[in-house]
């Protein structure tokens, strides 16, 4: 389980002792935090940690504890009396150690709870929205270049050649769209066991996969001799390495610079892809990594670095871009030291 | 008649141009909104066929910018959206017309026959 934070907000003189004996016991490990007013997600913790909020029932005052695109942040729990028109209030009979402590373990499982929800009903919308587009565009120039045929005169050998390429490339498009969808899903609907895996050896691998690319592109790649172990699905960790790999090949510039890299951050380790291409533009940063959930609701790039996301968040990490200061451009992820 | 295709798609956008060009018109492609802007001081065109998702830029709001402009070409919108989701929304905006994806040949050519009407009636 993520590292977890109490933050208490208000509390009724009369709950605070068992507030805390109960977190403390059930809880040892967290962080209790008193404040005098409900967190805002502006200023929250990380994605990897986990907020508990417990506060007294006040009127017309719920916390606002989702993200803006309404997915729930942190469970909160509400102490006071059973009139004062909070859902979910627990009473003041129930404010005992071991009650409370029994709210808290159900307010975490319910948010869990949520938060899948969430993202099943996000990854249905983009199913339903984003798939579809993106399938019917190849499907309508599939469409297109048919009809053409049909009307193009024989000896127009040109035309003829640059339809059926178009009409190929097209059913390699699609087929690339099930492919990468239907890996997301399977990955965020199956459970699947975390082993101890050799990062080197996966690197190996995907490079051996990418080599006819990387000499297509006249590209070089930089990794250092010795990788860490990590905890993850060393399927998913390829697609990982894969996609951002490709990445660089296409963005890094002509005959591209690539560097691996690996090192201890805390309680994770980091792995950067670096290359020296023209970076990405301002106004995209914010879209990149964009969650597989998401992307019905906006205008964004294409799919390949959500379904990264998707796959490091799953494994319990993160992903980020910066920006390099002399040029180019800096993917990074994290995945924990310790076996989930 | 000259015709600028805008599609993110560089697939479509390609077999777009080579089925316009079939129905008799010259065209040029742009894959985002910068490149259509350039094409458009500098060459003379006379119909846009515009893809409402062009990657992180939206067609509509490129729609909206072009029908503030004197004189800009009619604009001739594509989506996968569904049709009653978009085909407003896009006459709002001031769009010719509305294909929906996945589309044929036939939908464009019935569309610039449209077009082309509507700029005999003009003149």
């Amino acid at each position: 389980m993520p590292s977890l934070h109490f933050i208490l907000v208000q509390l009724p003189d009369d709950a605070r002792e068992a507030v805390l004996t109960a977190a403390r016991a059930e809880f040892p490990t967290a962080e209790i935090i008193v404040g005098d007013a409900s967190p805002s997600p502006a200023n929250f913790f990380s994605q990897a940690e986990c907020v508990l909020v417990v506060r007294a029932a006040t009127e017309g005052t719920e916390p606002l504890n989702t993200d803006p695109e309404g997915a729930p942040l942190f469970p909160v729990v509400t102490l006071g009396a059973a009139t004062s028109g909070c859902v979910d209030t627990v009473p003041p009979e129930a404010w005992t150690p071991r009650s409370l402590a029994r709210v808290f373990r159900a307010a975490l499982e319910q948010h869990a709870l949520r938060v899948e929800n969430h993202r099943l009903r996000g990854d249905l919308k983009t199913v339903a929205r984003r798939f579809r587009h993106d399938v019917l565009t190849p499907i309508s120039c599939i469409n297109t270049g048919t009809c053409v045929l049909k009307i193009v005169p024989a000896d127009e050998t040109a035309t003829i050649a640059e339809i059926l390429q178009n009409i190929d490339a097209s059913s390699a498009e699609i087929s690339q769209l099930i492919e990468r969808v239907s890996f997301v899903l399977r990955a965020s609907a199956e459970p699947v066991k975390m082993h101890k895996v050799e990062m080197g050896e996966v690197l190996e691998s995907v490079l051996a996969e990418l080599e006819k690319e990387i000499q297509q592109a006249s590209a070089t790649v930089e990794s250092p001799r010795l990788w860490p172990s990590v905890s993850g699905v060393p399927a998913w960790l390829q697609v990982i390495w894969r996609n951002l790999l490709q990445n660089a090949l296409r963005h890094g510039g002509p005959a591209a610079r690539i560097q691996l890299n690996g090192s201890i951050d805390g309680e994770a380790y980091r792995f950067t892809i670096a290359d020296c291409g023209d970076g990405v533009d301002s106004t995209v940063i914010p879209l990149l990594f964009r969650p597989f959930e998401q992307l019905h609701s906006q205008h964004s790039p294409g799919l390949g670095l959500s379904l990264v996301h998707r796959l490091i968040t799953l494994q319990g990490g993160s992903c980020g871009y910066t920006p390099r200061e002399e040029s180019g451009a800096l993917f990074h992820f994290t995945l924990p030291r310790t076996s989930r | 008649m000259n015709v600028l295709v805008v599609d993110d798609s560089p697939n479509l956008a390609r077999v777009t141009a080579v089925a316009l060009r079939t129905l008799g018109c010259v065209t040029f492609t742009a894959h985002n909104t910068a490149e259509a802007t350039r094409l458009l001081g500098a060459q003379t065109i006379e119909a846009i066929f515009l893809d409402v998702h062009l990657g992180a830029e939206s067609g509509l709001d490129y729609l909206s910018s072009l029908r503030m402009q004197p004189a800009a070409p009619p604009v001739i919108l594509f989506t996968a959206e569904a049709k009653d989701d978009v085909a407003e929304e896009a006459s709002r905006r001031g769009a010719f017309g509305c294909l929906i994806k996945p589309y044929d040949l036939d939908d464009r050519r019935c569309l610039l026959d449209q077009l082309t009407r509507a700029r005999s009636r003009a003149s």
